[in-house]
């Protein structure tokens, strides 16, 4: 059944931009205003510039192995065993950090800006077999269904920013420069450490299933790029329009949303911007969750991962619940535990898995004379 | 108590509706793990419903990661802001 | 055979004429709806007085003709139906009263005891049990009734729905319907509750109609305190934070805030509580009665003074959380101290709670359950779980004392 599962590049492009977008859109804003002030939108492009390398490395670690997914090379390049435990400890960490996050999102502004006294376990509840239904039914029609979002999506995003432009001042962008690099590399890091770094875990669900194969990574390369663009204009945006209060708010962009007034006609419509976070955010937690499934599935050694994900499921679900017990708690969590895990994984994995694999291939190569080295196999 | 009965019964029903679905196609192994898998989230749940304090594993997860969360502060010389 | 036929044919139409279910019909023309009802006592009798709508100024289409929405008629007598009947010689039509949203029973009528005049409503037909019964704090019920509101043109429709509302959002009231009074009134080992009812401001502008044309006239009706009855007399009224206590036992909070005092400084912070749950728990260890009280509330913050909490930080949450743990606990004692040592009086049910968990002991020590309530020990197990803290983290006025303590 997997194995018939076909996505387009254009559908691959959609996805990663939805990755890339994901809960940022609503959050990263008050973060980055948070660290860099009104240098945020310069922590911005030097995370685009960041993810743009990093993004690079991840395609030229499936080019070294073509048509294998990350736990297969894991395995190519560690050994049965260590590749084992190198993919169980990554997919069963990004597992639990990962979607229960993002439910947590989900129910938190719930909560705090539309449904005050509807308890957490409803809304989590009901995203969470969204997301089980659209696991079970497959990348291929989650794909279908990023197709049938974006324009949405974008049409209700383009209105937004444009319908914000009269409020825009200038003078909320000075002095310029004002932080020095270090701190806007530290802010640009809250962008990549959502963004970049856990987008390799969609290196699991795609390869071998992209139908044009030869543009398939230039597809999930401007995805990346595309999202990081939609996230830069709304961080400048929220920095012209807010100025330094962007920080105060946990939802900026939701404010910036309450604020737009076109002639005393269009006005509130912040609902807007939900229904532009409920799909960034669906799309992001069902991409974590189906990598998960098509993980755990590799690990296990099991052909059909389709019986993995009801199971898997409760657990998100379960774990979105109980995992914080408040928003303090939650917000101080993700800094600690996200930002390393996100780096081992994005950042660390990576760069040993290349390095690895070039030094086996070098040594195959001195003892077989000539040996491509994406052919492999360590022992 | 009735919480944690539905999500038992809900568990059965999961069940129920995927060993049919899947007719003869599942072998021994996926079988146990579909269960074994099911069994602890549907197990924490009810514990939950029930009422019992159960170890917060994202504790651990903090403990674990903050070592080298400090590292990054120190580098970055920020307050951890 | 054709005789039959013509007497069948007969008998259906005198069924025809007298079983078409207009006997006791009453038109809406003929009728004079009820929607306040209030009682108090005169010498020896009672008075009863009624508020009636006026319909010609309720309607929301066409312009009134400027009387007053409602009209009270107030009559004495020895039983509340015989005064009931006497007032139709003072109204133009029969007083219908389904649509009935208050009864007030005046505080000299509640000390001297109420179930007399309850009876009627208990048993009458056209009474339903969905209004609420309050009791008029140092003022008569009839003076209550008189008072003309402004937003809600029926003043009654107004104590009936503020009343409502209150409940579910502040938790220091508690509204009462006749069937969950009579209730508590026939339970053994609970005593009943009504809410009180006060006037604002000056009693007889209250009934002037310029009462509702002026912005600033400051004569209105509000909710005060909870009076506290033993069997069926009032024997005292709890202030703000024992009704408050009371209704957090009881578990009648549905969301309510409170305010708490910050760790370290002379200011305050506000919780808003979304969900509580209480369980009073009865035990009898070695014949001894006790009382656990379980009190679980979920809450946010909504609201800071203080410019010394850092909301960055996990531990500030824990440090929130158990002051606000202690003023709950507060609270709650100082009601179970209203209700042993001030009054005397069981209205927490804490005598039900022992039934249910040992009714063997509770046979043998009803007779003298009233010695045992007051020296019974209780402990109380308060858990507030902060969720979120609103829109923002960290309050705007801990950014400004922070930017003025980096200048100096």
């Amino acid at each position: 059944m997997n194995q018939e599962e076909k996505i387009s590049s254009y559908q691959l492009l959609l996805l990663a931009t939805f990755f890339t977008v994901g809960s940022s859109i609503l959050e990263l804003p008050s973060t980055l205003v948070t660290i860099a002030e009104q240098d945020a939108w310069i922590a911005m492009l030097l995370g685009i510039a960041i993810s743009a390398i990093m993004v690079g490395l991840y395609l030229l670690l499936i080019r070294q192995y073509p048509g294998k997914n990350l736990h297969q090379i894991n395995e190519a390049v560690f050994g049965r065993k260590i590749g084992g435990i190198v993919s169980f400890y990554l997919t069963a960490m990004t597992f639990f950090l990962g979607p229960p996050t993002v439910i947590y999102y989900l129910g938190r502004f719930l909560s705090i800006q539309i449904m005050v006294e509807t308890p957490a376990s409803s809304t989590h509840l009901l995203y969470g077999l969204l997301a089980i239904f659209a696991v079970a039914l497959g990348i291929e029609v989650i794909a279908r269904v990023a197709e049938i979002l974006f324009p949405i999506f974008f049409i209700l995003y383009l209105g937004l920013m444009l319908l914000l432009i009269p409020l825009v001042e200038f003078e909320r962008l000075q002095p310029v420069f004002e932080h020095d690099f270090k701190t806007l590399l530290w802010a640009s890091i809250f962008y990549v450490q959502f963004s970049c770094f856990p987008i390799i875990i969609m290196l699991t669900s795609f390869q071998g299933k992209v139908t044009q194969q030869k543009k398939a990574p230039k597809a999930f390369f401007l995805g990346n790029f595309f999202g990081g663009s939609i996230l830069f204009i709304t961080t400048l945006i929220s920095v012209l329009v807010l100025g330094k209060l962007t920080a105060l708010f946990n939802f900026p962009s939701y404010v910036l949303a309450q604020k737009i007034n076109v002639g005393d006609f269009i006005q509130r419509i912040e609902m807007v911007i939900t229904v532009m976070w409920f799909i960034t955010l669906f799309f992001k937690l069902v991409l974590y969750f189906d990598s998960a499934v098509v993980g755990f599935a590799e690990i296990l050694k099991i052909k059909n991962h389709r019986f993995l994900v009801v199971p898997l499921g409760i657990l998100i679900i379960y774990f979105s619940l109980t995992n914080f017990p408040n928003d303090v708690y939650q917000l101080n969590q993700d800094k600690t535990t996200w930002i390393p895990h996100s780096f081992f994984l994005g950042v660390l994995y990576p760069i040993v898995v290349l390095i690895i694999g070039f030094v086996q291939g070098k040594l195959k190569e001195k003892r077989k004379g000539i040996h491509r080295p994406s052919e492999s196999k360590g022992g | 108590m009735i919480a944690a009965i539905f999500i038992f019964l809900s568990g059965v029903l999961v069940t129920w509706i995927e060993f049919r679905r899947a007719g003869r196609q599942i072998n021994r192994k996926e079988q146990i793990l579909f269960l074994f898998i099911l069994g602890i989230g549907i197990g924490l749940s009810m514990l939950k419903a029930i009422g019992v304090p159960i170890p917060n594993p994202m504790d651990f997860a903090i403990a674990f990661y903050h070592p080298f969360y400090d590292l990054l502060i120190e580098f970055f010389g920020q307050k951890g802001s | 055979m054709k005789m039959k036929r013509v007497l069948f044919i007969l008998i259906l139409t005198v069924f025809c004429l007298t079983a078409s279910s207009c006997w006791s019909r009453r038109e809406l023309n003929e009728l004079a709806i009820v929607v306040g009802f209030g009682i108090d006592k005169v010498g020896d009798q009672y008075q009863v007085s009624l508020q009636m709508v006026n319909p010609s100024e309720v309607v929301t289409q066409g312009e009134g003709t400027g009387r007053t929405p409602v009209i009270v008629y107030k009559e004495k007598g020895k039983t509340v139906f015989e005064i009931i009947r006497r007032l139709t010689t003072l109204t133009p039509r029969k007083a219908f009263f389904s649509h009935m949203q208050i009864m007030v029973i005046s505080e000299e009528v509640a000390r001297e005891g109420i179930k007399k005049a309850l009876d009627f409503f208990w048993r009458d037909h056209e009474i339903r049990f969905d209004f609420f019964i309050v009791v008029s704090r140092k003022s008569k019920a009839e003076d209550v009734l008189n008072v003309l509101t402004k937003l809600e043109r029926i003043p009654s429709r107004k104590l009936f729905t503020s009343l409502e509302t209150a409940e579910r959002y502040w938790a220091p009231v508690n509204a009462a319907t006749l069937d969950k009074f009579v209730r508590t009134l026939l339970a053994e080992g609970i005593a009943p509750t009504l809410t009180g009812i006060s006037i604002e401001g000056d009693v007889k502008e209250g009934g002037e109609r310029e009462n509702t044309e002026d912005v600033s006239r400051e004569v209105s009706l509000k909710y005060k305190g909870i009076a506290v009855f033993k069997e069926d007399r009032l024997v005292g009224w709890l202030n703000e934070m024992e009704s408050k206590g009371k209704n957090y036992i009881l578990d009648n909070v549905n969301s309510t805030v409170g305010s708490v005092r910050c760790p370290h400084e002379e200011k305050h912070f506000t919780i808003e509580v979304i969900r509580a749950k209480a369980k009073v728990i009865g035990k009898v260890e070695n014949g001894k009665p006790a009382i656990y009280i379980d009190q679980v509330s979920e809450a946010n913050l909504s609201e800071i003074q203080c410019s010394k909490l850092d909301l960055s930080q996990p531990r500030t949450i824990k440090m929130i959380e158990s002051a606000t743990e202690q003023r709950v606990k507060n609270i709650l004692q100082s009601t179970i101290y209203a209700a042993q040592k001030k009054y005397k009086t069981d209205f927490l049910g804490f005598g039900e709670a022992i039934r249910q968990a040992d009714p063997e002991y509770w046979s043998k020590n009803k007779q003298n359950w009233q010695q045992e309530f007051v020296k019974l020990p209780v402990h109380i197990n308060v858990d507030v779980n902060v969720k979120h803290t609103g829109k923002v983290s960290n309050s705007f006025i801990k950014e400004m004392e922070d930017s003025k303590s980096e200048k100096e």
